[in-house]
């Protein structure tokens, strides 16, 4: 308790003095003077707040010494962990940083503060009581890289950043809003995904019809969803795939599959909750959107896409983007196409090099020795 | 080129055990060369060397005019060579052995080919694993004469054949010569059996070269003789004393081994007081093993 | 002398390549018969994704199991005869080892062969559903260098002496010992991973091995 007053104190007045300086300073005199000075200002300024905090972290590294806790502070982030795992924590607390400010950019300080306490799996103590009341503990396992450890932190903030979206908005981001970037891995799921889903929709959306791609986004969200994700066929094969009407053995599902009653699989599908009508796209290619549509809206796309509290997921998304619904599906459908894995077709390169080694082999051998053992 | 091979000072080393050193072997041209030692004084692995197969530490090689191994392919090329053991791909029959070999060798002869196979007896669909030690040792020596070799080099190459066997590849080998103006370097230890067809020996020891010469000189040349009455010093024979055996075998008297005996110097014992019972010729077998035992043991006293 | 050297190596290990002909020919034609993909709906794309994936594994492991069996076999009756009748034959060395080494790459065509028509005739009997693509063309490209690299390297070990096929494989058994014990003594340091990271990433000789061995993909 005592600790995090005396971190948000410390952050209070960096931000206080930092506000005084731009309150100082209004538009009309920025717009008739240089910004060079004041610009220099704000630096000056950040950098005494970094130093405040560097010596807060130093001080309550000192305090916890007490029970062999380190402290690790980048940004929003407030990590504790043993001293034997500190290069590690330290390590992954900082690359954790460093993805989400190379998505935020400056917004990164519209990120919910978080302080965690990252301990290996290994690690026979226990976590001491008072850190376990102030802070959120990830476990990583042994053997676990740093930037396994990042990926850990990055997504409990994810999840965190939820709490500042309306209800769906987080649906469609699948409770973990994406404030990291994608890797090409994960782009390359999503191109997989995209060029071998079975529904028509999605089908239309990858040969680049955008409207169904919107559709398949359900921006604009559809009246029905039933109707308006899926056709005929689409909803005859959910039918068949869901297995709990299997189980369950329901009349209708004979119906829908065997008699081809498409009433009968509507019936079926709008017999299920809110929210349990499985959506075409996975939360995976809808988070893509959203790092799509942060990375086109630069500086500000985070802070813009946060502020639009009265829209759905669409509104704060184009607003994120600073562009047109249409053009944002452009954008993102041509980054989902760029991301085609690698095929088995071999590039020049790698062709060249398996050569290199046949004929440097092949020497090897020619080099065999003559002589013999008697 | 007087010799057909040639070493001056070979030295190599076979393990922790066993060393040739100062090897400096003289092989006429056109002469048929015996190689004899007992078992493990080094005969197979101077072959090996001969033939590029190992690499001596110090020392030169020349075979046919040329230096082993910087030349080797052109020397093997006219070479005809036995193994001591079995070397050829058991997987293959004698037929396939046959092409496989010819296709290495230009100068390769398919007609004195199929006369050694007629005269052999060999079965050409028969895999060399189902050979017997006698048709594998034929088919070995098939397969050197056949290339019309300049050198034949053959590593006891009837070595536990039958005696019928051992006579058909040594009549071979002879006919070839006499055909071809081919050097033979033949190793044994059937010292018999070079006696016959060799003109010159040489004889190899613990590594060592212990006696190299003509055949004619090296059988002529050892003698046995019973003396009695000698003094138990003997200055400045004539001949090499190489044993002297004071013990009762033939009778009285003592067994003398000596090496360029000539009868003009039976008056050497007259001049000593002793008398010169008998004169004894040695085969080459008996001369092989007291030059040996001479060679091993400390020199009797002169 | 290639052809007398080249029906030996034949000889030696006609019984791997024919094997490997058959395995190589029907390899491809199974993974799509298998997947089911002979008939495929659009339902099943990425289950038949996930199934013509799990065969990629069995391209990789023939490609090396080839280069190990021709590599050896086409030294093996030399060692056992200890390369007297090699090294008594009237070619230097060098010339010995790379005629052996040609005849061998020759014997590697035919299943490289048996694959490329395998993959071409699955790919063209089978509906690729919408989405995928067929690979024959490459897959037997990748197949074949792979292949070649694995015989290669298999036949630069053979060819030297057993002294040398020891110090290769001390090396091996170095590094795998040396990793273990500082693993154990809490070092860590994953050297044996860094090595095989060097080996198997470009420019590394099995980088040619990694990568999506799929005759269908997207």
């Amino acid at each position: 308790m005592c600790d995090r007053m005396f971190r948000t104190g410390v952050r209070g007045i960096g931000v206080a003095i930092l506000l005084a300086c731009i309150a100082g300073t209004s538009p009309a005199r920025l717009e008739a003077q240089d910004v060079a000075p004041y610009r220099a200002r704000v630096d000056s300024i950040t950098r005494l707040w970094e130093a405040a905090r560097e010596s807060a972290a130093r001080a309550d590294s000192a305090r916890r010494a007490a029970i062999s806790v380190d402290t690790i502070i980048r940004g929003a982030l407030v990590v504790m962990t043993t001293p034997q795992f500190r290069d590690l924590v330290e390590a992954a607390t900082q690359l954790a940083w460093e993805q989400l400010g190379a998505t935020l950019r400056e917004d990164t300080a519209l990120v919910r503060a978080r302080t965690f306490y990252v301990v290996s799996t290994e690690s026979n103590d226990p976590v001491p009581e008072p850190i376990r009341q102030e802070a959120e503990v990830i476990a990583y396992a042994d053997g676990s890289t740093f930037e396994d450890v990042a990926m850990r932190i990055g997504q409990r903030i994810e999840i965190a950043a939820v709490a500042d979206l309306d209800e769906a908005t987080s649906r469609f981001f699948g409770n973990h809003v994406p404030l990291r970037p994608f890797a090409d891995r994960e782009w390359t799921e999503v191109y997989v995904e995209l060029a071998t889903a079975p529904w028509s929709l999605l089908r239309a959306c990858y040969l680049g019809d955008l409207g169904r791609c919107g559709e398949a986004f359900d921006m604009p969200a559809a009246d029905d969803p039933v109707t308006g994700w899926y056709d005929a066929a689409d909803r005859r094969w959910y039918v068949e795939a869901d297995a709990r009407w299997y189980h369950e053995r329901d009349p209708r599902r004979t119906q829908c599959m065997e008699a081809g009653s498409d009433q009968a699989c509507l019936d079926l599908m709008r017999s299920l909750e809110p929210g349990e009508l499985q959506p075409p796209f996975s939360d995976r290619v809808r988070r893509s959107l959203a790092v799509a549509a942060l990375e086109l809206g630069g500086d500000g796309a985070y802070g813009r896409m946060l502020s639009d509290t009265s829209h759905g997921p669409e509104q704060r998304l184009t607003s994120a983007a600073g562009v047109s619904r249409d053009s944002l599906f452009a954008t993102w459908h041509a980054r989902v196409l760029a991301a085609r894995p690698e095929p088995m077709t071999i590039t020049r390169v790698a062709g060249w090099t398996a050569f290199f080694w046949v004929i440097a082999f092949a020497t090897l051998a020619a080099r065999s020795t003559r002589w013999r053992r008697a | 080129m007087s010799n057909v091979i040639e070493t001056r000072n070979l030295r190599y080393r076979a393990g922790r055990n066993f060393e040739i050193r100062e090897l400096s072997l003289n092989v006429p041209a056109g002469s048929i060369y015996g190689f004899l030692g007992p078992n493990g004084s080094g005969k197979t692995t101077t072959i090996a060397l001969l033939m590029g197969q190992l690499r001596a530490s110090q020392g030169s090689i020349t075979v046919l005019g040329q230096s082993m191994p910087q030349a080797a392919p052109r020397i093997l090329a006219r070479t005809g060579f036995v193994p001591e053991r079995p070397h050829l791909y058991p997987t293959l029959t004698v037929e396939e052995v046959l092409r496989y070999h010819a296709s290495f060798y230009q100068s390769w002869d398919w007609r004195r080919a199929d006369e050694l196979f007629g005269r052999f007896e060999l079965d050409r669909s028969l895999k060399l694993s189902a050979l017997s030690k006698g048709e594998t040792g034929k088919l070995m020596m098939l397969l050197a004469l056949a290339q019309n070799p300049d050198l034949l080099v053959l590593d006891e190459p009837t070595d536990g054949l039958d005696p019928v066997v051992r006579r058909a590849m040594i009549i071979a080998v002879l006919d070839y010569v006499s055909q071809r103006d081919a050097a033979v370097f033949i190793s044994s230890h059937l010292v018999h059996e070079l006696e016959r067809i060799c003109d010159w020996v040489g004889v190899m020891d613990n590594g060592k070269l212990v006696a190299e010469m003509p055949m004619q000189t090296f059988k002529s040349g050892i003698k046995r003789l019973r003396v009695t009455g000698a003094p138990a010093l003997v200055e400045d024979p004539p001949f090499v004393l190489l044993s002297r055996d004071t013990g009762e075998t033939l009778g009285a008297g003592e067994v003398w081994v000596v090496r360029g005996w000539q009868t003009p110097m039976q008056q050497y014992f007259e001049g000593i007081g002793a008398s010169l019972r008998e004169v004894v010729d040695l085969d080459l077998e008996e001369g092989f093993v007291e030059l040996l035992r001479t060679f091993r043991a400390p020199r009797a006293q002169a | 002398m290639f052809k007398a050297i080249l029906y030996t190596q034949w000889k030696w290990s006609r019984a791997v390549v024919m094997l490997s002909v058959v395995i190589a020919f029907t390899l491809p034609i199974m993974s799509v018969q298998r997947a089911g993909i002979t008939e495929p709906s659009r339902w099943e794309t990425q289950e038949l994704l996930h199934a013509i994936e799990m065969w990629s594994v069995w391209y990789t492991l023939l490609a090396a199991g080839l280069g190990l069996l021709v590599a050896t076999t086409a030294w093996a009756q030399d060692h056992r005869g200890r390369h007297v009748y090699a090294l008594s034959l009237p070619i230097p060395r060098w010339h010995y080892a790379m005629l052996r080494f040609a005849a061998g790459s020759l014997l590697l065509a035919a299943p490289v062969v048996a694959l490329w028509i395998g993959a071409l005739l699955a790919t063209a009997t089978a509906q690729i559903p919408p989405g995928l693509n067929a690979y024959p063309n490459a897959l037997a490209l990748r197949f074949a260098l792979a292949a070649f690299v694995a015989y290669s390297v298999f036949f630069a070990i053979s060819a030297g002496t057993t002294r040398t096929a020891g110090y290769v494989l001390a090396v091996v058994g170095a590094l795998v010992v040396t990793q273990v014990m500082m693993e154990a003594s809490g070092m860590g340091g994953g050297l044996v991973e860094v090595l095989f990271d060097r080996v198997i990433t470009w420019p590394g000789p099995l980088e040619i091995f990694t990568g999506r061995w799929m005759l269908i993909d997207v």
